[in-house]
């Protein structure tokens, strides 16, 4: 901070700030003037913008600044700082900048200059600067605010930037200072500039009627709209300022404490005033609204007194202005002084006082906040406890120690809205009502460009376990306008918190992030409603300082402008004040026709009439807003103009619902079934027979079900809950899948993650030696590797001396009927099988519907299953023994194998696959002459379901790493088992994918799948063509997914399978034609299967295609009808496509081109990006690891409006046409050309 | 191949929770251990004519041991010598050469010696096998 002028040429005070002398209840001087001993220097106080503007005297002019930075101590930053009286030549010589040659030149003048010389080394002719360079313009009319400059709507200009101390220009004998905290209601336009001096006058207002008194106590107000420059320079008595000295090289030197008073303070005719400011909850004075009074001390508001041996005095107003301040002396003897005070509580029935500058409270323990536990302390007499203020003081001669000019802000709030306050009290008696800043038209542009308006009053925001104090304002631009609250200081944060949002992800869109700095992650996406479709954006990450940061730090208020302006428009209010957001609620819960729930209020405006008695109004046509339950409300005006975020579906790692669980064991399961808890299933696991076997396996597993509170019932919320059966892999446990159960949970699924491990180490056992069956000890033998010996130990009957390890009651029990002995493992075995697994999820389906009766919603089940249990899931939509009951709907299979049954998914399923390219247990390998069994491809490719299904193939992911690891692929890296090599964990991370990511692909696409296929939300579907990928699951380099996406039968009309092996005629459409193609008469029989891969070792798909090899400019022309065929009902072409893995010339072609043809004209599409095959390394034994790479095909999807842009008629069309480079060569397998919505 | 040993005897064993006489071949890893997978694990014997693949097979839970089962006549062509190969679906893991598979078949222990347990050989294999 620096002192505004050269302060040992400040003479005296003929007007000081504050009462006039002549009208002192009527008049205040709100412009702090000097008389000068002569010129002196004005010198900017802080790094702000600068502005020039007129004088009414034509010699001088009048300079604002705008700070833009923070003051460095506890106190809000002014907006304004205007400088009154600075001689118009120290600025300029007639039209142009004054010279920077002459002596007296400032050093702004003199940098100006130099700026021009820099630019002239650039442009030689720049013209010199005229005044307009600082803004300086006589003929631009007195209604301009000051602050469309500063927001540069006025083209090219927006202040000229000037350094804490930059001597700016000179005072000739008189100098004007004045201090701006607050415009919020108000202007500074260049009218106001062009004074000399300005007084708040309300000497002409009336007083009779409510309507006269009320304006008269509104006009009033304004005078908190200003700081005595004093005062203000006090607040820096602890910390010290600069001023000019001009014996300093610096020219400069620091005042601080005593010498701060005796050098500056001193010189003004208020140097021992000390103001205290205390505002009520909407930041007028404190009792603005009438509400505080004792009646038995003529309606006193508040007590005060200066030593605290003293009695409390009534304190009045001075002067009936709305504030209190004292000129006098420390009547205690220490180095600061004291207010003593009480305010009253009335109506304010838990009343908190917030303290900006913690330095007011002398305590060590000093804390902004003092709340009703503090204030009241269960005092009922209408009055707080005492509330200590100190400020310092200094010696004056022999005399007592005497104030020195201070400014104590206190914010009186209110935590509750009490229903026994006055009419004339805003009551907020709603959460949302006090979120928001007033607004009035002054809180937007009138401009093009975006600007912000920040509110000068603070916000005091109270809800579940949290009380802070916040700022607020308003973005505004020529469309829409954004209201926000920020958390300024906290007295209490809940636990509820926003995401830190991980750099290594790509950021979600920012709304302005050059005018809201703070990392603030949006996510757009649609609600369907009748009759439109409306678009919700929510906060989904808000990075303050880079933190968890609690959600109540953050509440966005999106409108369009037209709205906004209908709110403020409003009639009914006193003009002179602010309206307030009410955001009133629409009784739920709503529903979207997709099934997804949202938040909805109706907007009104709540305010004061012009007697100062408050209501409410709401436009003649609701306006409305719309949150997902983040603290965004944005009106669907707004969502509209936000086109620069990108509208997707909504975050699929997110939940609507509280979680709960039912860890189950065997004697739960026992309990609610009235079994023991094991169930017997035929499975055909572990054998290389056709032979079916019967499995013990005990119901156990964990269900993760959803609730509206943590750990409580399932929820209410709606009827049923769909539930998805998690079917485990070979080797993994059903524990493992913990983060898919919560998230479906949370998303309202009950999902049960079913053990698939069976007791089959049951033995009976036959005596084959001893006395008798009826008397121990006995040898019972099961395969000589298991025997009881008759110390109950197991050992090895081959070799009784290497007794295993195992222990009797912990490992194994044994059962005895006396004619037999059992010997039970209580260690449940892995290697069930797919029909076991079956089997077995109808078992458990059963026990669900008993556990949670019609919540359970068997019409909609899902299975979700991994490696064994990915092709068990389509086996039991085949083997579904009750499919009247039991209505499977949705089916996913993780990493599936493709070994137990050929199976085939022939129920009309949709049916999604996810798979990895680095898979190291369903890797693909191929076992000549028989099929590769690359399950996640086969099983997709034989689907003939006539739901949809989609594949996503994710390049660098592994078996296990979707739900557990990657050491299923470092186990393939590490064949070399005599060697025992362990591979660089840091080499391996560098080709496979991060197991974070892995697991959100896995739990991320199977929910929003789920939600696509189970509750019908298509907003969905985006993710499973490949046209969309959420930005919490995005990632970037050589790792991608692909997809092959198919849609349901009645949305897609097929050209080409080529399944026609060797015919030259297509199956589907008659009469294609081949164009030129490489090696045209063999082109035919390069039409693969995948059983022999006679063309295409690489490829792991179960479906012929045409497997092209092409040279520069080669096409494909599939005629598809003579006479046009119409495709308007479409709206995409699509096909599957992948370059041939390790074919010559691949890297040649990244992508190529689609045509169509009309019965006249041709147009070529957009290019289609074909990316390269994911290839396998070899391992270090150089084996046949490289034979796993996949040429796997993805779907490419053109939008047929590519061509109708074109002037393609889409109901004639006759040809499709694929376009190869015209450079180079390769190869390539196509499959499944057609048209599709 | 020397990561593995092999072993091949006539011994009892539960197939269906009934006891039959069988021929098991145990596949050790003498470093490290097999892994769970998705593949089912298999043992195959076989030579240069012919080859016959276990009807069961099953991994220690230490996962140190392949055993795979055989019927027990399934392996009375084997007249010399003989590749042991093991792996999981398609995947061969290993393999290891034995001289004589008749020679190396070690016959029922003592302690088993004398029962009357029934035999699993190729044509109760047949009669079991579902078309």
């Amino acid at each position: 901070m620096f002192f505004f002028t050269e302060a040992d040429k400040l003479n005296s005070q003929p007007k000081p700030y504050g009462p006039l002398p002549v009208g002192p209840d009527t008049k205040f001087q709100v412009t702090s003037n000097f008389t000068l001993t002569e010129k002196a220097k004005a010198f900017a106080v802080q790094e702000s913008l600068l502005i020039v503007l007129p004088s009414t005297d034509p010699s001088l002019v009048n300079v604002i600044l705008k700070p833009i930075s923070a003051l460095g101590i506890s106190f809000a930053t002014p907006r304004y700082y205007i400088y009154r009286g600075l001689l118009k030549n120290g600025f300029f010589n007639g039209l142009t900048i004054k010279p920077a040659s002459d002596p007296d030149s400032s050093d702004l003048v003199k940098r100006i200059w130099k700026n021009i010389e820099v630019v002239r080394l650039i442009i030689p002719a720049a013209a010199d600067p005229t005044p307009t360079y600082l803004g300086y313009d006589a003929t631009v009319v007195d209604t301009l605010a000051i602050e469309d400059l500063y927001a540069g709507q006025s083209p090219s200009f927006s202040g000229v930037r000037v350094r804490e101390g930059e001597w700016i220009g000179d005072f000739n004998t008189d100098c004007g200072f004045e201090i701006i905290t607050d415009t919020d209601t108000w202007f500074v336009d260049k009218g106001y500039m062009k004074k000399i001096e300005h007084v708040i006058d309300v000497s002409t207002m009336l007083s009779g009627t409510d309507e006269q008194k009320f304006s008269l106590r509104v006009a009033r107000e304004s005078i908190l709209r200003y700081m005595d420059p004093a005062a203000f320079w006090g607040l820096y008595f602890y910390k010290g300022l600069q001023i000019f000295d001009a014996t300093q090289t610096t020219k400069r030197k620091k005042v601080i404490g005593e010498s701060l008073y005796t050098d500056l303070i001193s010189k003004y005719a208020t140097k021992n005033r000390v103001y205290l400011d205390i505002r009520n909850e909407k930041g007028y004075s404190y009792n603005f609204n009438k509400n505080y009074g004792d009646p038995a001390a003529s309606g006193s508001d508040y007590k005060l007194k200066t030593d605290r041996s003293h009695t409390y005095i009534n304190g009045i107003y001075n002067r009936h202005w709305p504030i209190y301040y004292s000129d006098g002396g420390g009547l205690e003897a220490n180095t600061h002084s004291n207010f003593y005070i009480q305010l009253r509580t009335d109506d304010n029935i838990k009343p908190i006082l917030f303290f900006e500058n913690p330095v007011l409270i002398p305590s060590t323990t000093a804390t902004r906040f003092l709340d009703e536990t503090k204030l009241l302390s269960g005092d009922t007499s209408g009055w707080t406890k005492d509330i200590v203020l100190k400020f310092p003081n200094v010696a004056a001669g022999a005399g007592p120690r005497m104030y020195v000019a201070n400014y104590l802000s206190l914010q009186y709030f209110r935590k509750e809205s009490s229903p026994s306050s006055p009419a004339t009290v805003l009551s907020t008696p709603d959460f949302f009502d006090r979120l928001f800043c007033g607004i009035s038209n002054f809180s937007v542009s009138s401009g093009p460009k975006l600007i912000q308006r920040r509110n000068s009053k603070l916000q005091m925001l109270t809800g579940n376990n949290y009380t802070l104090v916040a700022r607020s304002g308003v973005y505004s631009g020529p469309e829409y306008v954004m209201l926000y609250t920020k958390a300024h200081y906290a007295n209490s944060t809940s636990t509820n918190m926003y995401p830190k949002m991980v750099s290594q992800l790509e950021l979600k869109p920012l709304i302005d992030a050059a005018s809201f700095p703070k990392d603030i992650y949006f996510n757009k996406w649609q609600l369907q409603l009748s009759p439109n479709p409306v678009d919700v954006i929510e906060i989904v990450g808000y990075n303050e300082n880079k933190t968890a940061t609690p959600k109540e730090n953050l509440f966005l208020l999106g409108l369009s402008k037209a709205e906004f302006l209908t709110l403020t428009g409003l009639s009914g209010f006193h003009p002179d004040l602010p309206k307030y957001i009410v955001l009133e609620p629409v009784a739920g819960p709503l529903g979207d026709s997709l099934g997804f729930s949202f938040l909805k209020y109706k907007v009104k405006v709540r305010g004061f009439k012009p007697d100062g008695t408050t209501f409410t109004a709401a436009p003649s046509t609701d306006i409305s807003v719309y949150s997902s339950g983040s603290n965004m409300y944005c009106s669907a005006a707004f969502t509209t103009l936000m086109t620069h975020l990108p509208s997707g579906a909504r975050d699929p790692l997110k939940g609507d619902f509280q979680l709960s669980h039912w860890l189950y064991k065997k004697a739960d399961a026992a309990a609610l079934l009235g079994t023991d808890g094991m169930v017997t299933v035929p499975d055909k696991s572990n054998n290389g027979l056709n032979v079916t076997s019967q499995v013990k396996v005990a119901l156990e597993g964990h269900a993760y079900f959803p609730a509206d509170r943590m750990n409580g019932p399932i929820s209410q919320s709606k009827p049923s809950h769909p539930v998805v059966l998690i079917v485990h892999a070979n080797g993994q446990r059903y524990d493992q899948y913990q983060q898919l159960g919560i998230l479906l949970a949370i998303n309202g699924f009950i999902a049960v993650s079913i053990d698939c491990r069976f007791q089959h180490d049951t033995f009976k056992l036959h005596a084959t030696q001893g006395p008798d069956a009826t008397n121990f000890p006995y040898y019972f033998i099961i395969d000589e590797t298991y025997a009881l010996d008759t110390a109950d130990k197991i050992f090895d009957a081959n070799n009784i001396a290497l007794a295993k390890p195992w222990i009797k009651g912990t490992h194994y029990t044994v059962e005895s009927d006396h004619s037999s002995i059992k010997l039970n493992f209580k260690l449940p075995s892995q290697e069930m099988g797919g029909l076991g697994r079956v089997n077995l999820i109808f078992k458990h389906l059963e026990l669900i519907e008993r556990k949670f009766g019609s919540q359970a919603n068997v019409d909609k089940i899902a299975i979700f299953g991994h490696s064994r249990g990915g092709e068990a899931a389509i086996m039991a939509a085949n083997l579904n023994p009750n499919p009247t009951k039991y209505k499977i709907s949705s089916l996913v299979s993780l990493a599936p194998t493709d070994q137990f049954e050929n199976s085939t998914l022939t129920k009309d399923i949709p049916y999604f696959v996810l798979y990895g390219s680095r898979d190291g247990d369903v890797n693909g390998m191929p076992t000549p002459p028989g099929p590769m069994r690359s399950g996640g491809f086969t099983l997709w490719d034989r689907a003939v379901n006539s739901s949809l299904k989609t594949m996503a193939f994710v390049y660098k992911a592994t078996h296990n790493g979707f739900i557990k690891d990657n050491h299923d692929y470092i186990e393939v890296m590490r064949k070399d088992l005599t060697k025992f090599i362990l591979p660089d964990p840091t080499h391996l991370d560098s080709f496979l994918l991060q197991i974070t990511t892995q697991k959100n692909i896995c739990i991320g696409y199977t929910n929003a799948f789920l939600r696509y296929t189970l509750f019908n939300e298509n907003s969905w579907r985006p993710l499973f063509t490949g046209e969309w990928t959420p930005p919490s699951i995005v990632f970037s380099g050589s790792k991608g997914i692909y997809f092959q996406f198919q849609n349901k039968a009645s949305d897609r009309l097929p050209i080409e399978d080529f399944e026609s092996d060797g015919s030259a005629v297509s199956t589907i459409k008659p009469g294609w034609k081949k164009g030129k193609l490489r090696d045209l008469p063999a082109d035919i029989s390069k039409v693969a299967t995948n059983a022999d891969q006679s063309s295409d070792p690489y490829s792991p798909h179960d479906t012929k295609a045409l497997s092209v090899k092409w040279v520069a400019n080669d096409k494909i022309h599939f005629k598809v009808s003579d006479e046009g065929l119409d495709v308007s009902s479409y709206s995409a072409i699509s096909f599957r496509i992948t370059k041939i893995a390790f074919a010559a010339g691949n890297a040649n072609i990244n992508t190529m081109q689609v045509g169509l043809n009309d019965a006249f004209m041709q147009k070529v599409g957009k290019h289609v990006v074909i990316p390269d095959p994911d290839l396998r390394p070899s391992t270090s034994l150089g084996d046949n690891e490289t034979l796993t790479s996949k040429s796997a095909m993805m779907t490419a999807r053109i939008p047929l409006e590519v061509f109708t842009a074109g002037g393609i008629d889409l109901t004639k069309i006759t040809n499709i046409q694929f376009l190869f480079p015209q450079s180079g060569n390769g190869s390539v397998d196509i499959d499944s050309v057609e048209f599709t919505k | 191949m020397d990561n593995f040993t092999v072993e091949i005897s006539i011994t009892a064993a539960p197939f269906n929770e009934e006891i039959r006489i069988m021929i098991r071949i145990k596949v050790t890893m003498i470093l490290g251990k097999f892994a769970r997978r998705a593949y089912q694990q298999f043992v195959k014997v076989k030579d240069t004519t012919q080859s016959v693949t276990s009807f069961m097979c099953n991994m220690s839970p230490n996962q140190k041991e392949l055993n795979g089962y055989f019927a027990t006549d399934a392996l009375a062509s084997f007249t010399g010598a003989a590749d042991v190969e093991f792996g999981f679906g398609p995947e061969v893991t290993g393999y290891v050469p034995v001289p004589s598979i008749q020679a190396s078949i070690k016959p029922l222990p003592p302690i088993l010696s004398g029962t009357s347990l029934p035999e699993a050989n190729n044509a109760w294999l047949q009669s079991i096998t579902q078309p």
